[in-house]
């Protein structure tokens, strides 16, 4: 479905991204592990348009389109969930989620998407006036999932979920992850820090490391691996 | 004071005030959306009033009489379309290229554009006051006792307070309103939402050039002219001229005066506000 190839990134005259290759097949769950710094946040932001590449390609079903613009990139169905939740602070709830369907024309149509979202994050529906600025950090990475929810993406990117979450919250949200892959059929690429969740339950891993993919295996598979649990997962 | 004096400055006040409030609107949108102070402001208000002095002659007569309501509502809107697109492309040529670059490059490049509008409007329109031909017939309003009201301070004043209702509806209700809002938020979080940021930002450029023609071109008793001019020392004392540079640096002046010490602070408003007939002398020197 989403397919990276030779990808290179640059900040300026700083290597972000050397040279990395992935795959996300249709209806997955595959998850980008790593250190700070490894790229993993780049590599999302480059998908997105956010970025230009340096060189490599980004094909998706089958179409490139590392040149596209951000706005050009949601129309075709791949939504990001960014790092530190961005979500619109001085916007209510419900003006946050109309944002997430912005480039739906048929607005007054939206009553489908509001209960499914709702009916995923029950909690947002009754805060769903209040400002946004106003939730808890937990209740405002529901809202940025919801929001990348509202333009109904074929595959959601999702950056750092956990950061900065209480974890009964943090589990909570990955559960919904799943929800939404599962009931959804909706594609999901998933970059954490905490590697031992985002094994937990994704379909497929990719280490990175310093702007490289280190290994990628079935996530089972890696879960199980000397070095990644060395290096990742705090193993013994 | 009696209770007439004190009524007719609060008319005078608010009708003055109303002016400042659409320059003053269009500061903080820019600031509120760009997060950098446009200090080209001021200079497209005034091709927007010398759109407004070339244009009346011009369209009036097609009107009927003249002085119907009409045509200085003609006026008004082609006036503001030539400035949105002003605005438009001062935006696409000086301030996009710039868009990831330090906000100082684009605070620089700004006084610029205020340059070279202020000396290319001097060029071409001279740096001669004009004065502003008469859209509508300027009288007071009867009925109101005492207290004199003009047809001209009315008319400004309802042509502000339509341009603000419109603007808090499109900002508030539209659909690009809220991408304006949630882009002065967080300019990534918009982009990823699919907005389109050059259009929105294009967009707001639009809006508030309308805003400044629409007071550049709404009927006032004063002269217009463009930059300082020796000649207009001579006319300081007995006539005042709006220089529309100039009002928009009183209230970049304002925004600064919080930061100055007491003393100055004092002298600061002596010298704009207190004795404002010795302010001609100090930008023209």
């Amino acid at each position: 479905m989403l397919e990276l190839s030779n990808l290179a990134v640059n900040y300026g005259s700083i290597i972000a991204l050397h040279d990395v290759s992935l795959k996300v097949e249709k209806g997955a769950i595959v998850t980008l592990i790593g250190a700070n710094g490894a790229g993993k946040s780049t590599t999302l932001r480059t998908v997105s348009g956010l970025l230009k590449a340096r060189h490599g390609n980004i094909r998706y079903e089958g179409e490139e389109i590392g040149n596209l613009p951000p706005h050009r990139i949601v129309e075709r169905g791949i939504s990001q969930v960014p790092e530190g939740r961005m979500i619109f602070a001085n916007l209510t709830v419900r003006e946050n989620l109309l944002m997430g369907a912005y480039l739906r024309k048929d607005r007054h149509k939206l009553s489908a998407e509001f209960d499914f979202v709702f009916e995923i994050f029950p909690r947002l529906k009754e805060r769903s006036r209040q400002v946004a600025g106003t939730l808890s950090g937990g209740e405002q990475q529901m809202l940025a999932i919801s929001r990348a929810l509202m333009s109904r993406p074929r595959c959601l990117m999702l950056d750092e979920p956990s950061l900065g979450i209480a974890p009964i919250l943090t589990k909570t949200i990955f559960e919904k992850i799943v929800e939404i892959n599962q009931s959804l059929g909706i594609t999901i690429l998933l970059v954490e820090q905490n590697a031992n969740l985002a094994l937990e339950i994704s379909h497929y891993g990719y280490v990175l490391e310093t702007g490289r993919i280190l290994l990628h295996d079935r996530s089972s598979a890696l879960r199980a691996n000397e070095r990644v649990k060395s290096a990742y997962l705090g193993g013994r | 004071m009696t209770s007439t004096e004190f009524f007719q400055q609060l008319i005078n006040g608010l009708s003055l005030g109303a002016f400042y409030a659409l320059i003053a609107l269009g500061y903080t949108m820019v600031y509120g959306v760009l997060r950098f102070i446009n200090f080209a402001h001021g200079d497209v208000f005034m091709i927007g009033a010398f759109c407004g002095y070339y244009l009346s002659p011009r369209l009036l007569p097609h009107f009927t009489g003249g002085l119907t309501p009409l045509g200085p509502v003609a006026v008004l809107i082609l006036t503001m379309l030539i400035c949105a697109l002003l605005g438009v492309t001062i935006e696409k040529l000086a301030y996009r290229p710039l868009r990831q670059r330090p906000k100082l490059t684009v605070l620089i490049t700004a006084i610029g554009v205020s340059l070279f509008l202020e000396y290319g409007g001097q060029f071409v329109f001279g740096a001669d006051p004009k004065s502003f031909p008469e859209l509508m017939p300027d009288r007071a309003i009867a009925g109101t006792g005492a207290l004199t009201i003009t047809t001209t301070q009315l008319a400004a004043f309802i042509v502000t307070i339509c341009l603000l209702v419109a603007l808090t509806f499109i900002v508030k209700r539209t659909r690009l309103g809220m991408a304006m809002r949630a882009l002065s938020n967080n300019p990534t979080a918009a982009a990823l939402m699919g907005v389109n940021i050059d259009v929105v930002i294009s967009f707001t450029f639009a809006q508030l050039s309308i805003d400044r023609s629409a007071y550049g071109s709404s009927p006032r008793d004063q002269g217009i002219r463009c930059g300082c001019s020796r000649r207009h020392r001579k006319h300081s004392g007995r006539r005042r001229w709006r220089n529309y540079s100039r009002r928009c640096g009183d209230i970049c002046r304002w925004l600064g005066f919080f930061n100055l010490s007491r003393r100055d602070r004092i002298l600061a408003f002596n010298r704009d506000f207190a004795f404002p007939s010795s302010r001609n002398f100090r930008t023209c020197a």
